[in-house]
Formats: C-alpha cells, structure tokens, sequence
C-alpha cells in the first residue's frame, strides 16, 4: 500500500457497493476503503468539509472510484469540481460505471479522468476488473505527493 | 382666289379705261380729218358710235362667257368634293359606331390650364363631361345608346367614388403630357358592378390649357376577374403551404422531442437495467463462491439458472441498445473496407470461440461509402449468423462478396449453415423473431432487426434467402452508390 492511502468509492447503489467490497476484500485491500454515497458528498469527502473536516491533515485517497450517475451532482460534475481544484487536481480519478455510451467515455476524459471503466454485467469478470483497478492503483500505480 | 378674281376684274376696267379714252380723243380727230360737211360728219358719227358699241360689246360678251363658264367649273368642283366629303365622314362614323371600342370625347367645365398642379387638374377633370361617344361605349357601361352616356360627368363614370387608382392613371395621363396608352381605370356600370377598362387617351391643349379630351378604352373586366380569381387562388395556395409548413414543423419539433425522450430512455436503459442484472449475477457467483461446499447440487444448479437467465437478461437489453443506436445515430458516411472489418470480426470470434473452424471467404470490391461504426455492427451481426448457423456444418464457410446488378451495387454475406425455411423469410427482420429453437440455436432475435435498420439508415435495403440445411444468403445495399454519393 502506498503510505496507508485508502480508496475512494462513490457509489449510490448498495448491491454494487457491496459486490466491489467483496471483489477487493478478496485481494485483502478491502479495509483501506471509504464511501460515499453521492456526489456532494463526495465532494465533502475531498475538500475535507462538513461531515468530514476530521479528515484535514490525512493524505489524500489513491485513487478515486466514481460513478457517473449520482444522486444529487453526476459523477461528470464531481470530475470538474475535483479538477478545479489545487488539492485534488491530481487526484487520479477512475470513471466506474454502467454507461458504455461513447459520449459518456468522452466526456469523462475531458473532464480529466484517469481512467475508464465500465462494470461488466457478468459477475466473474466484474470482481476480475474491480480488483484489476484495486491492484493497478493501489499497487502499482504511484499517486501524486500531496 | 377672292384676290385674283379682283385684279382681273381691275385689270380689263382699267382696258376698257384707257381703250374708251384713247377711243374719245383719237375718233373724233380721224372723223373730221375723213369729212368736213356736216352730213358727211353726222353719218361717220353714227358709224363710229355703231362700231364702238360693237367692239365693246363683243368684248364684254367674251369676258363674260369665259368668266361663267368658270364658275361653272368650280361650282360642280365644288360638289364633286362635297359629295366625297360626305362618303368619308359616312365612313367614319360608322366605323367609330360598329368598332367594339368605347371612342369618346370629354370636355372639361372650362379649359383647364395645364400649369396648375396634377391634383387640381384631376380634381377639375372630375367636373367635366362626356360630349360625345359611340354607343359601344354607353353599351359598355350597360346603356343601350350613346345618348344616356353624354353629359355624364367623370365622378359618376367612376362610381361616385375615387379609387387611388383612378386617380394614379389621371395623374399619370396629365404627367407624361396629356398622353397614355394602355392604362387601367377602375369604373361601375349602371347597375353598380364593378369594370375595369384599357384606355388610349389624348388631350388637346389650346393656348396652354387642356380644351377636350379624347379617348378609347376596351373592357378588360373579365381578364381582371380572371387574374382576382388567380391571384385568390395563389394565396389560398401559399396559404395552404404555409399551414403545411407550419404543421411539418410542429411535427419536426414533436419527433425530435421524442427523439430526445427515447434518447434519455435509452441512456436510463444502460445505466439502469445493468444494475440489478450486475446484481442478480454478481450474488449467485457470490453465494457459489463463498458458499458452495455447503450447498447441495441441486441449489449449486439452480443458481446456474439464475445465471443464464441474468446472462440472457442482459443480451436482450444490449441488443435493444444496439438497435436504439442503429436508429438514432447520425449516419456520417465514408469509404469503408467491408473486407477489412469482416477479417477483424472474424479473428475476434476466432478468439472466443477457438474450438471452431470457419473459414471466411471475400470476394473483390469490397469498399462501400457509409457509417463506419453502423456498419461494424451490420457486418458484426450478420457475420455472427453465419457463425453460428454454421455450427453443424463442416467445413463451414463464410463468404461475402459484392454484386452488381442493374446499376444497383449488393454486398452479400453467404453461409453453408442450416439455413431457413424460406416462407418465413419476411418475419426475419422484426425484432424478437427467431426461425429456431431457443435450445438449437441460442439468440434474441435483434440482430438482423438491427441490420435492417442501419441499411435503411443509408437509404438500402437487405434481404435474405435460404432454404432448410441449405446454407443462407443476406444481401444488402447502402443506398446511392460511391460514384452518385459525393
């Protein structure tokens, strides 16, 4: 692990929340995750604000896995907040999603995401490619220093 | 000729005169140089008196004759002439009386001068009369003779009434001097109906003022019906248009927003369905994994099936995704290498399949003019067919080739797999029709729907033949070829 970082989830829906967990705990990464819930929070989360203000001082997330659509601000919109933004403007930031619409995956690299991936529907590859992205981030991958 | 008659008269006075003079001084003289007697004197007196009488009257008797038989000459001249006259005059008047154009003269109140401004002239013409006019004219205004036509002054010619454009030909006629051919007037017949007249009309100017007028017009009424009418029936026409604009354009907006809508829907589709699918597969793998030794065989068999049921779930949405596409992407078209992206697809299914052993044949010509991504999923679909009928054929082969015929440019996809019944041929392309068992030959019956689809997108179209166990042929085109396309 890179110096105890943790991974960021966005996630609305529960079920997927809970299949990602299960794929990384089963590369034992699983207790270094935190989530949210939507993209204010989210945002939150990052800028340290609100509920999260204990956060301040903690480094922040090795990556980030976002949902494109989320309650309240869409994950797109959470992109060019965290874009706009000293702190987290090089935040490496993963698009984890159902949407495989081109335009959806243009946007996303626009906005200045890392990286794109679709959640496959079939369950085995699904854990396959969550615990792919938790490997390649959270292991091989070397973040930005804060 | 009242001048030559006197100095001829004058000049044989003036003969006489001087004859009669010379006559008194000179006779006398001659007389008593011939006799000295008185009797003698008395007898050549009486002569010469005789003589002179004679003379004289000999020479009034020739002036005279000359003189009448003159005025003989001219009298009958003179009738010769008039008689002519009157044959002329005949002539014309009947010509002006049978010709079918209104001929008229019109005299204003009192002779307008033509210095005064256009407006007080028309204003001054409208006070003036109808002096004479042929009875085609009053026939014009519905009269039977001419008579009822004179006196009439302008303004009741006109329907008491002044029409803007009455009053622009007048100032018209009076601007380009007095003189105008083929203007229009706007006037009413005695029953009140409306008529419009051609008029030639031509002043005549005495000592700077406009004395009478004179003028012809021909009834163009019914041309001017016949052009209201037209007209009318052009703008009830652009009227019509501009509904029917109107209407394709609410509809334009009204299928663009269900676009939209379906769009949105489509997007919802992706993102949504997935989920529970994603869910429904992900715990079965997740209760087999972590718990499958405690499961017995028949639970570990029950959620096979609920896999292949999400598996089959999830098909279905990604092929009414692909048609969805197939129906709203915009067509952008280019050259594209049919051969090229069938040997693509070929390799990628080698690749999931690698038990199989197909062989894909192309035939020559194979660049087409469309959307590249729409035809990889055309291709992809059809090329995915023959794959799969194919199962049971060995050695199975794949063939796509081109043909062309009457002008019309094919590109057809050709399988020695099972075929079809040729009957049902026409139920191919709806969506969700299968000619096979679910369990021979698994599918969802979208595929050649969508194909279908993103022909017709091109403006082509596709069909397909075959016959059971005897291999099957789909033929397509893209609509105007490469040549006609740009």
């Amino acid at each position: 692990m890179k110096g105890g970082r943790k991974i960021l989830l966005v996630e609305d829906n529960p079920q997927d929340e809970k299949l990602t967990l299960r794929a990384l705990r089963r590369i034992n990464i699983a207790n270094s995750i935190d989530v949210v819930r939507d993209g204010a929070e989210a945002l939150d989360y990052l800028f340290r604000r609100k509920a999260y203000t204990g956060l301040a001082g903690q480094p922040m997330p090795a990556v980030v896995l976002l949902d494109i659509k989320l309650p309240k601000m869409s994950g797109l919109e959470v992109l060019a907040a965290l874009r706009q933004h000293e702190p987290t403007r090089n935040l490496p930031v993963v698009m984890l999603t159902s949407s495989n619409e081109d335009s959806d995956v243009l946007h996303s690299y626009r906005s200045g995401a890392n990286s794109y991936v679709r959640k496959p529907v079939e369950a085995g590859e699904f854990t396959e490619a969550v615990a792919r992205v938790g490997l390649y981030w959270m292991v091989l991958n070397e973040p930005p220093r804060d | 000729m009242l001048n030559t008659t006197g100095n001829a008269a004058l000049k044989v006075t003036a003969l006489y005169l001087i004859i009669s003079l010379l006559w008194i001084l000179l006779s006398d003289r001659a007389v008593l140089a011939l006799s000295a007697d008185a009797r003698g004197l008395a007898v050549l007196q009486t002569l010469k008196g005789w003589l002179f009488v004679m003379v004289t009257g000999t020479g009034l008797y020739v002036l005279l004759r000359r003189s009448y038989g003159q005025i003989e000459n001219r009298l009958r001249e003179l009738q010769r002439q008039q008689a002519a006259l009157g044959e002329s005059e005949r002539r014309y008047r009947s010509f002006i009386e049978n010709t079918s154009e209104g001929v008229y003269s019109f005299e204003p109140e009192q002779p307008i001068p033509t210095g005064l401004p256009v407006e007080e002239q028309v204003r001054r013409l409208y006070r003036g009369r109808i002096v004479a006019c042929n009875d085609a004219m009053a026939r014009m205004y519905g009269h039977p003779r001419a008579d009822a036509l004179i006196g009439m002054d302008l303004k009741a010619l006109h329907g008491d009434e002044v029409r803007p454009e009455n009053i622009a030909f007048l100032s018209d006629w009076i601007s380009t001097g007095y003189r105008i051919v083929g203007a229009e007037s706007q006037e009413v017949d005695k029953d009140g109906n409306t008529l419009w007249f051609s008029n030639n009309v031509v002043g005549v100017i005495e000592d700077g003022r406009l004395a009478r007028v004179w003028g012809t017009q021909t009834d163009i009424t019914e041309r001017r019906l016949a052009e209201i009418e037209r007209d009318r029936v052009v703008a009830d026409l652009e009227a019509l248009n501009d509904q029917l604009d109107q209407r394709v354009r609410e509809r334009t907006a009204e299928l663009v927003a269900a676009n939209r809508e379906l769009e949105s829907f489509t997007y919802a589709v992706s993102h949504d369905l997935r989920a529970p699918i994603r869910a429904i597969h992900g715990f079965q793998q997740a209760l087999r994994e972590d718990y499958g030794e405690k499961l017995p065989q028949g639970a570990r068999d029950y959620l096979e099936e609920i896999s292949v049921g999400a598996a089959r779930m999830n098909a279905l949405i990604e092929g009414l995704l692909e048609l969805s596409r197939a129906t709203q992407a915009e067509v952008q078209r280019s050259e594209v290498d049919l051969g090229q992206l069938a040997r693509e697809l070929h390799a990628q299914f080698v690749r999931l399949h690698p038990q199989r052993r197909v062989e894909l044949r192309l035939g020559p010509g194979l660049t087409a003019v469309g959307d590249l991504r729409l035809l990889r999923t055309l291709l992809q679909n059809l090329l995915e067919n023959a794959w799969k009928y194919t199962a049971g054929t060995e050695p199975a082969q794949i063939m796509l080739s081109r043909i062309d015929s009457a002008g019309v440019c094919y590109f057809c996809v050709e399988d020695n797999g099972v075929g079809f019944e040729p009957e049902f041929a026409h139920r191919l392309f709806e969506p969700f029709q299968r000619l096979h068992r679910q369990d021979e030959y698994p599918g969802i019956g979208i595929g050649l729907a969508t194909a279908q689809r993103i022909v017709r997108r091109h403006g082509g179209d596709i069909a397909g033949c075959g016959r059971p166990y005897g291999g099957a042929r789909f033929c397509f085109t893209l609509g105007p070829g490469p040549s006609e396309d740009r």
